[in-house]
């Protein structure tokens, strides 16, 4: 019964949020209030719970260092007052400092010079004709992707076709990020569908589960 | 008022009906899959074989971010590649990342059940850690020394009661990192420890991003798996069947809708850039 009452609220809930691709209405409007204020509420009591579990309870037990990392939290929540919001800047800056130099030790290497390097050595490294033939034109690419970023040339003769092509380059890499997003957009979709389709008409309705 | 042309009429469709087509061809192949031919890349069997390769005792971390919205385009990866690492003798940890993750992780372990179907036990094969939020400080404190962010296990266990975690101490001891970062993956686990990766996620967040890390030979990213698309190639090849042949089915008729509106605005705009208004 439990199941049946859960396949209806979750299908009901579905055609709500879709009912919005028509007009915005009631029924869409109902939907997304519910997941938003469920969201909210569920990500803040997890990660209240895990501060807790975290800071505050080894803090009653005498590990007193907790006091810093909670002090340094509630800091972040001077943002409401226009007159204290400056406190909060302590914690941006410690969190961000520790995370630069966290991440540079070992950024440089990962991002920039091995990429690089793999970029640079991946034609002379290929083991068939065409990992070679794509090898070669990824360092093209590359190196003309980045003659679109010089702005202290004019982009004229051999110049102006570098850019050209380069751009050729950059949007063929800015279309597939596009793609990736619509197909995982369809993803979520065909989930939306299926809850439709097997977990109601077919596993409920028709009982084919 | 001037009458349209053709050109704009096919340019001014009623984008409703996009959806309206995209939703009926999206819905026939989950009614009644038709078997949309696969292929699978050479990144996906990669992935695979790299994990049929994995010797006894091989230590993995898994780096799962699994949340309830992303489900349909990652669970067919992630419940192939449960399979496959419980079909190995493998010592798995999983992290959760995300808050939704520990929700998922306990539903996808009670769909595979590593105890009845594999023989595998927790805290002996396999072990959860709680979710915890791993800003950068964090997490390379726990590569260094697991147990000074996590003292206990997911079920509150302490991690010196779990007999696998008794060799398992820092990311030294750690072969394999399963990531959906690999740039994140490399600065944190590869470079300082030497840990092999291998990537997992959706096809947004991974494939656009992470062939640059990938050699199936000299890595760091030896093989990688993402979005709906992939995870069915990952069912064909190991022939762990699941839920990615269907959806793949489901995405591929269903963008044919997509393609077909593409093709009308083309239509409309060079029609009205060339031909003018007639």
């Amino acid at each position: 019964m439990a199941d049946v009452l859960f396949a209806v609220i979750q299908v009901c809930m579905v055609f709500a949020v879709w009912s919005y691709l028509y007009k915005e209405n009631l029924a869409s409007r109902i939907a997304t209030t519910i997941v938003i204020s469920i969201s909210t509420v569920f990500y803040f009591m997890s990660n209240m719970i895990r501060v807790w579990d975290v800071a505050v309870i080894p803090l009653t037990k005498g590990r007193f260092s907790m006091i810093i990392p909670i002090v340094l939290g509630l800091l972040l929540y001077t943002r409401i007052s226009k007159t204290y919001s400056w406190l909060s800047a302590y914690s941006y800056s410690i969190q961000l400092g520790l995370g630069t130099g966290a991440t540079l030790t070992t950024l440089i290497a990962s991002s920039i010079t091995g990429l690089i390097s793999s970029t640079v050595l991946k034609p002379f490294q290929a083991e068939t004709t065409l990992e070679q033939a794509s090898g070669i034109i990824l360092l093209i690419g590359t190196i003309l992707s980045l003659t679109y970023w010089i702005f202290t040339k004019e982009a004229t003769g051999w110049f102006g076709w570098a850019v050209k092509i380069g751009r050729l380059f950059l949007m063929a890499s800015i279309g597939m990020l596009y793609a990736e997003d619509v197909l995982w957009a369809q993803s979520i979709f065909v989930g939306a569908w299926q809850i439709v389709i097997r977990d109601f008409l077919k596993n409920i309705v028709l009982g084919m589960g | 008022m001037a009458e349209k042309s053709i050109w704009q009429r096919i340019g001014t469709i009623d984008y409703r009906l996009i959806y309206l087509i995209v939703a009926l061809l999206t819905a026939i192949p989950l009614w009644s899959p038709i078997g949309t031919p696969v292929t699978v890349g050479p990144n996906v069997k990669s992935y695979a074989d790299q994990i049929s390769d994995f010797e006894p005792g091989t230590v993995i971390l898994c780096s799962f971010s699994g949340y309830m919205t992303m489900l349909p385009d990652v669970e067919p990866i992630y419940l192939a590649t449960w399979k496959l690492l419980f079909e190995r003798d493998c010592k798995i940890m999983v992290l959760n990342s995300h808050v939704d993750s520990p929700a998922v992780i306990k539903e996808e372990f009670e769909k595979i059940k590593p105890l009845e179907n594999y023989g595998k036990e927790y805290g002996v094969d396999y072990m959860i850690f709680p979710y915890q939020p791993l800003p950068t400080a964090t997490e390379i404190a726990f590569t260094e020394n697991i147990r000074s962010v996590f003292e206990q296990d997911f079920y509150g266990t302490p991690l010196d009661d779990l007999p696998m975690m008794a060799t398992i101490q820092s990311a030294n001891d750690i072969d394999w990192y399963f990531s959906s970062d690999a740039s994140w993956g490399n600065q944190r686990y590869t470079i300082p420890f030497g840990v092999k990766q291998l990537c997992w996620g959706t096809g947004t967040g991974l494939l656009p991003f992470v062939p640059p890390y990938y050699d199936p030979v000299i890595g760091p990213c030896y093989g990688y798996v993402g979005g709906a698309s992939q995870g069915g190639e990952l069912e064909k090849y190991t022939g762990l069947l699941g839920e990615g042949a269907k959806i793949n089915d489901a995405k591929n008729l269903g963008l044919v809708g997509l393609f077909l509106f593409v093709i009308f605005g083309n239509i409309a705009y060079f029609g009205e850039k060339y031909a003018g208004g007639d």
